[in-house]
């Protein structure tokens, strides 16, 4: 038998296609939707900057970078959820309850401030529970069932408070929510330190593999020994708790327990990890791309701002932005085939 | 036929990790005949043909070779000294046409190297003709033919190499019965012109059909040699199972005995759709379900593995009771499932072959909860090689791969996974005619290698070949058990739709 024996045929006996270098890490940014939108967003923030130089100063990137984390954190969670190819509706109004649970904590209590915080944590991940079981235990549908905890979440928001802010909160949190370290924001810090951890996790343990294999196909999933339920409702907790972590640090960033805190961040909450590459029928989502989808949708937010638009067309670009990341989706789904 | 020895074994041994193969078997081979080597799954006649054609090396014993004794390094060096297999996964060059196959590896050519069109052609030609094959398109693609087809070329191409021996192993797994008497005409042609025929099969009518003499293999020893004229089948199926039928299909056979029950399944019963199933599957064996559509196989086959609820029954993995609630059990108890959904349960479309390789083993692949890269890279590697799964890389979409290598990506799961025990609900549907020869090779290598495995099959001529033993499920419940020694298609037909009570043959009345 001559050397091209075909005992060798098939994948072990050839050679990785040769490339170049240059052409590997260009195929490789082509590929990568995060680094593709960040190029975008590179772009963008070169025109508001045409428009209004003080868009780059220092000043107003802590800004930005300060907003951007409260969205991110929420996003991530979001981003795991359809990772996992379930929704989480109830992102904006656990963040918004866990803060004013926290706050009523402080204000009531003689607490240590950082308890209650931690409190607030935990009414976050007890949600993400509750959502988590009723989906996966009951087989309720998440999209109705998350949009129904939103809506019981928002109400107890309203009773609880009476719809007035709950002030005169300690001190000694705020820097949680005002300070910086250099120039960078401590919120800042505090979600890149979170965002690490969940990216190693995505990537580098089994926890992430089995969460990326049942988005992408659940039945398979069970018969490859996945814990299905489990880990669906570990990952609806984490959601939870992230949500909770953006809405107690907007009340250190505040100061006084607000009950519209995170009324607006669901959609760009959808936005972000989509344009970043997240699927909507899961599967698929990274850490990076929901990070720089999170920042493009602040950028933008940011830029209505420092343009002197009138502040209400925040709405509408938002929707705008979130259209255009479900086109998106369409289109990559549709390539794919 | 002149009655001296072409091929001589002394004292062959081969050992895999936690099986003896082959235990110092000898015998020998007559110049000329046709000799079948007949024996269950696991009792070693594929290993010991692979060390024929040079594709093992004995761990002990002498191949003598015209009474001299050889050493066979490898295919080449066999092919050179006159031995050839057709093995059961074919393994033509589908691109290549018929001419160039059969002449591949010695194409004629001038003085400058390069080749001679118009004698490959004539010479190919030749070939196929002294095989009673004339007419034939030498410029067709083999891509095009059938599994039959292929088979003739390979034979065709280890006549052209001059051979004197041809190993044929368990050729008629993947042919129809016309296609399977052509064969055997081509068969009786060579032996006629004198080519020693070594026929490897544990279909009792095949051997004696074709054969002189029958060589009896028994959990890698050497039962014994008879010439046809004298032997019966019963005496050959005895000396196989080392028992009568009846001893052997309940259970209680020496060989059954001596491989330990791997699995026993007591009184398993789901309402409405299976009921009062019992059974054991024993080490190295290969147990078949036939049955209509609906039959229950599949919804008691997936409740083994936890896949799919049930209301009753107990299952014992490897004498230890086994509470078996999710897959995860299962696999931690050694178990392996491969679905007949390969869409809806098999495969993650979007990921890569790579992950969808090592998804369910990637606890073995961590260090420190970190899954270790490269280690799961080298296991991928490897086992998409041991498969031969074709794919331009391991970071491809499994979607984008054919059919035959999606399933074999999800059979290397649980050979990464190390499960000794396999069940698999329809392997070869919907795949092409190689990929599906290429399954049944590895399903009997893997039982050679001391795994146990448990297959449903729609194509009763698939489970006939490949099985040991054959249970026949009808309406939930276990019908009957036959031997696929010496069952019949019809007789496993009639039981799936009329269930024992029907009039039933007995397959062998004196046993």
């Amino acid at each position: 038998m001559s050397e091209e024996s075909p005992m060798n045929r098939g994948w072990g006996s050839e050679a990785a296609p040769k490339t170049g270098w240059l052409r590997r890490t260009w195929e490789t940014i082509i590929q990568s939707q995060a680094l593709v939108l960040l190029l975008f967003l590179i772009i963008i923030s070169t025109i508001i900057w045409l428009i209004s130089p003080r868009f780059l100063e220092v000043g107003n990137l802590a800004v930005v970078t300060r907003q951007t984390s409260f969205i991110a954190l929420v996003s991530l969670g979001q981003m795991l959820c359809l990772i996992a190819g379930v929704i989480d509706l109830s992102v904006g109004t656990t963040a918004g309850f866990a803060g004013i649970c926290a706050a009523l904590l402080m204000h009531n209590t003689t607490m240590n401030p950082y308890l209650a915080m931690a409190c607030g944590l935990l009414v976050g991940a007890t949600v993400g529970l509750v959502n988590g079981l009723l989906v996966t235990r009951v087989k309720l549908n998440p999209f109705i069932t998350t949009l129904s905890m939103s809506f019981i979440i928002s109400g107890l928001i309203l009773v609880v408070t009476g719809g007035w802010a709950i002030p005169n909160l300690p001190e000694s949190i705020q820097w949680l929510g005002k300070d910086s370290v250099g120039s960078v924001p401590v919120p800042t810090i505090v979600t890149l330190i979170v965002a690490v951890i969940l990216a190693f996790v995505l990537n580098r343990t089994f926890i992430g593999r089995h969460i990326y294999a049942i988005g992408g196909n659940k039945d398979a999933a069970l018969i490859v020994g996945i814990q299905v339920n489990r880990l669906t409702t570990l990952v609806y907790i984490l959601s939870g708790t992230l949500s909770a972590l953006a809405g107690v640090l907007m009340l250190a960033r505040l100061a006084s327990g607000q009950p519209t805190v995170g009324d607006t961040w669901l959609l760009p909450s959808f936005a972000a990890p989509i344009l970043g590459g997240a699927a909507l029928n899961g599967g698929a989502g990274s850490v990076l791309g929901t990070l720089v989808g999170a920042l493009l949708m602040t950028v933008i937010q940011n830029a209505i701002v420092m343009t002197g638009m009138t502040v209400y067309w925040e709405n509408v670009v938002i929707g705008l932005v979130l259209v255009a990341a479900i086109v998106l989706d369409r289109v990559r789904t549709a390539k794919r085939g | 036929m002149d009655g001296t020895n072409i091929l001589e074994f002394v004292e062959i041994s081969k050992g895999f990790p936690g099986v003896q193969a082959l235990d110092r078997v000898s015998f020998a081979v007559r110049r000329g005949e046709v000799h079948a080597i007949v024996g269950e799954n696991g009792a070693g006649k594929s290993t010991l043909m692979k060390i024929i054609a040079g594709l093992y090396q004995p761990d002990g014993g002498e191949i003598h070779l015209d009474g001299k004794p050889v050493v066979l390094k490898d295919a080449h060096r066999a092919l050179g000294l006159g031995i050839a297999m057709v093995p059961q996964e074919l393994n033509l060059i589908p691109e290549m046409s018929v001419a160039e196959n059969i002449l591949l590896g010695m194409e004629p050519h001038n003085s400058l190297g390069v080749v001679d069109r118009n004698r490959q052609l004539q010479r190919a030609g030749e070939t196929l003709a002294s095989l009673g094959l004339e007419g034939v398109n030498l410029g067709q693609r083999v891509k095009g033919l059938s599994v039959a087809q292929q088979q003739m070329l390979q034979i065709a191409r280890a006549l052209a190499f001059q051979c004197n021996v041809l190993i044929m192993d368990e050729p008629t797994a993947s042919l129809s019965e016309r296609e399977q008497i052509a064969l055997f005409e081509r068969l009786r042609m060579l032996h006629e012109k004198g080519t020693t025929i070594l026929y490897i099969s544990h279909r009792m009518e095949e051997v004696f059909d074709i054969s002189d003499r029958i060589t009896v293999l028994r959990d890698g020893k050497f039962v014994g040699t008879l010439p046809r004229e004298e032997a019966t089948q019963d005496e050959v199926v005895r000396m196989m199972i080392g028992s009568t039928m009846a001893d052997y299909l309940h259970g209680r056979s020496a060989r059954l005995e001596m491989r330990r029950a791997v699995l026993e399944v007591r009184d398993l019963g789901r309402q409405g759709h299976f009921h009062e199933i019992s059974f054991d599957l024993h080490q190295g064996e290969i147990l078949g379900f036939a049955g209509l559509v609906g039959a229950g196989r599949t919804e008691l086959l997936g409740s083994i593995f936890g896949a799919l609820p049930r209301d009753t029954g107990d299952v014992r993995v490897n004498g230890q009771p086994a509470t078996i609630h999710h897959p995860a059990d299962a696999i931690k108890a050694g178990l392996g499932y491969v679905p007949e959904e390969r869409k809806r349960l098999g495969i993650f479309p979007e990921l890569s072959v790579l992950t969808n390789t090592t998804i369910p083993f990637l606890r073995k692949l961590q260090r420190m909860t970190v899954i270790d890269r490269r280690a799961e890279r080298q296991s991928g590697e490897q086992l998409a090689r041991r498969l031969r799964v074709q794919t331009p890389s391991l970071e491809q979409r499994i979607v984008k791969l054919s059919g035959g290598n999606q399933q074999k990506v999800i059979l290397s799961r649980w050979l990464g996974s190390g499960a000794d025990i396999l069940i698999l609900d329809e392997p070869t549907r919907g795949i092409d005619i190689n990929a599906k020869a290429e399954i049944h090779a590895l399903i009997a290598e893997l039982a050679d290698e001391g795994k146990s495995i448990i297959m449903i099959s729609s194509e009763i001529q698939e489970l006939l070949a490949i099985c040991d033993r054959i249970l026949v499920m009808r309406n939930g419940a276990i019908v009957s058990e036959v031997s696929s020694a010496t069952a019949t298609q019809e007789d496993i037909l009639r039981l799936a739709m009329f269930g024992s009570e029907a009039t039933l043959q007995p397959a062998n009345p004196k046993i």
